[in-house]
């Protein structure tokens, strides 16, 4: 618990952090409000690429669509806090001053826990809010969507993470993770297409892409005849799981074994 | 004598430099410890290994009286190369978090930041102090939560000279209370005036280690004149006892057996030299380390 105050104290007086968080939260409230309203489409006339259904049951699943875009902010957010760590010195000053070496890297986990946690919270009230708005139902059909959500938000957040660690600048992390976004999308498009597999969806960030899909892609998709074999469930999430949990580990020997 | 600190054949690389070559020594507690040595002699890098930042590629040290190092890190106060703090927080808000980690009340921040001038300063920002400052904020940070041990490296950097001053004072005043200081330096000035004990480091190899006054005990040195000097070093090395001479603008020499001046004089003016000055003298600790070091 001290690790998450130390981390709090940190953020408390950042303004980039307060920044971050109100452009993840007000844009993505905005975006839903445009979407909800229509004035935001893509498409023509009734046609429209987001759905604007934003009542339950179907909200969980249009709005997560929509949230996994806006995880990028919290994303630049985790690598912004870390790389500033390497810039500042501060992870050897914290070591210096009698914090564990794993503790170092524990705070970091905890602390992308919980904004991965708070985000997730927030989604789910920006879901009530809307849902109830436009006629209620029962909210708790496919609330397994919330779950995805959390999952999808740790692992981005985790992997992001994971390159501040290694490349301890935040602007090139920062590019990395955007190119890194392109080249796996290549990569499991080349995959799947080539070998008519679903091995493709199964990589790091695919994985949890997979678990908050755009629907209406999968429709036209279907229609057009272009149907792709697609991952069970299950394996998505233990791919996830899987990966979040590789990152730890990797992190771990690195920060016990070499010099900071 | 109790130790505070063991420390036992410590290597380090750095890719193909050798930089720690198996160093050993013991830390006394209570001591005022100088890590000396000329630039890149491995005194950073101990300090490094010794606060678990580097990792040592073989050899073991051991912080005594504490259940690991961690525990024991809480209980040092450091200071090593630059001031490591958070450019946007006031000095408080940054010893806010050190005390944390420290795991102590944060009702000494205002202490420590009183003892080194920084208390009017300490809403402002890190980003906005001078080198000084931040050293200084760097110290107010080790001191935090009285420790039992202080471990220095270059302490009184980037500092002027009444900045310097007031470090020495510090460091002196601090070891009447007990405190252990170990610290690392290449100023022997530095080291002459404050320190008790002193480790030697040379390119990675410890030359030598132990109370000052042992380690860098020299002979008695006896500088001699007259209208001659040449003619009466002629003399002198002929002296069966003589161990160096040196001719400058006198003639300095040691003796392997005691000598006193009297004794000197005397045999000089029954081999028919008059001598015009004769003085004892210690060679200053720096020749002596140019000596070592060599």
């Amino acid at each position: 618990m001290n690790l998450l105050k130390i981390e709090w104290l940190k953020l408390r007086k950042y303004n980039t952090f307060w920044i971050l968080s109100s452009l993840f939260a007000g844009l993505f409230l905005l975006w839903n409000y445009g979407v909800n309203k229509s004035f935001i489409s893509t498409g023509k006339g009734p046609v429209n690429l987001f759905s604007s259904t934003y009542s339950f049951p179907q909200i969980w699943g249009n709005m997560g669509y929509i949230y996994s875009w806006f995880v990028i902010f919290l994303c630049v957010f985790v690598i912004i806090s870390i790389s500033n760590e390497f810039s500042f010195r501060t992870h050897r000053q914290h070591i210096i001053d009698g914090m564990e070496r794993l503790n170092f890297l524990n705070a970091k986990a905890f602390l992308v826990l919980s904004i991965a946690l708070l985000a997730t919270m927030f989604f789910i009230l920006t879901g009530l809010l809307f849902g109830f708005m436009n006629g209620g139902g029962n909210p708790f059909v496919n609330f397994e969507k919330i779950g995805y959500v959390f999952l999808f938000t740790l692992n981005y957040l985790s992997f992001s993470a994971f390159i501040a660690f290694f490349i301890k600048r935040s602007g090139l992390s920062i590019m990395l993770l955007l190119a890194y976004f392109l080249i796996e999308a290549i990569i499991s498009g080349l995959i799947n297409w080539k070998f008519d597999t679903y091995i493709g969806n199964l990589l790091p960030l695919q994985s949890s892409d997979e678990l908050l899909p755009l629907n209406a892609l999968k429709t036209l998709n279907n229609l057009a005849g272009n149907a792709q074999t697609e991952a069970p469930i299950y394996l998505l999430v233990a791919a996830s799981v899987i990966y979040i949990s590789l990152y730890y580990v990797v992190l771990r020997r690195k920060l016990l074994t070499t010099d900071l | 004598m109790e130790t505070v600190l063991q420390i036992h054949s410590i290597e380090k690389s750095y890719g193909p430099v050798k930089a720690l070559k198996g160093v050993s020594f013991k830390v006394p507690k209570g001591s005022v410890f100088g890590v000396l040595g000329p630039n890149g002699s491995g005194k950073t890098t101990m300090l490094g290994i010794l606060l678990d930042v580097l990792k040592a590629d073989a050899g073991t040290y051991h912080w005594e009286n504490y259940q690991d190092a961690a525990a024991a890190r809480k209980q040092i106060g450091s200071l090593l190369e630059t001031p490591n703090f958070y450019h946007y927080m006031s000095a408080y808000d940054n010893l806010e978090i050190t005390a944390t980690i420290k795991e102590r009340g944060l009702d000494d921040i205002d202490n420590v930041l009183k003892k080194v001038n920084l208390f009017e300063r300490r809403h402002t920002k890190f980003s906005t102090f001078s080198l000084g400052m931040k050293q200084r904020l760097a110290i107010a940070g080790a001191l935090l939560g009285n420790p039992d041990i202080l471990v220095l490296d270059e302490p009184t950097n980037g500092l002027d000279p009444v900045g310097i001053a007031e470090i020495r004072e510090l460091i002196i005043q601090l070891s009447k209370e007990g405190i252990t200081i170990i610290m690392a330096s290449h100023l022997l000035d530095e080291v002459e005036k404050v320190c008790t004990d002193v480790a030697i480091l040379k390119q990675g190899n410890l030359l030598s280690a132990g109370p000052v006054i042992e380690v860098l005990n020299d002979d008695d040195w006896i500088e001699v004149g007259c209208s001659d000097n040449e003619a009466l070093a002629a003399l002198l090395r002929r002296h069966i006892g003589l161990k160096n001479i040196i001719v400058q603008a006198f003639v300095q020499v040691s003796f392997g057996s005691e000598m006193d001046t009297e004794t000197l004089n005397k045999y000089c003016f029954e081999n028919g030299f008059i001598l015009h000055h004769i003085q004892k003298r210690k060679r200053s600790l720096e020749s002596k380390f140019m000596e070592m070091t060599k």
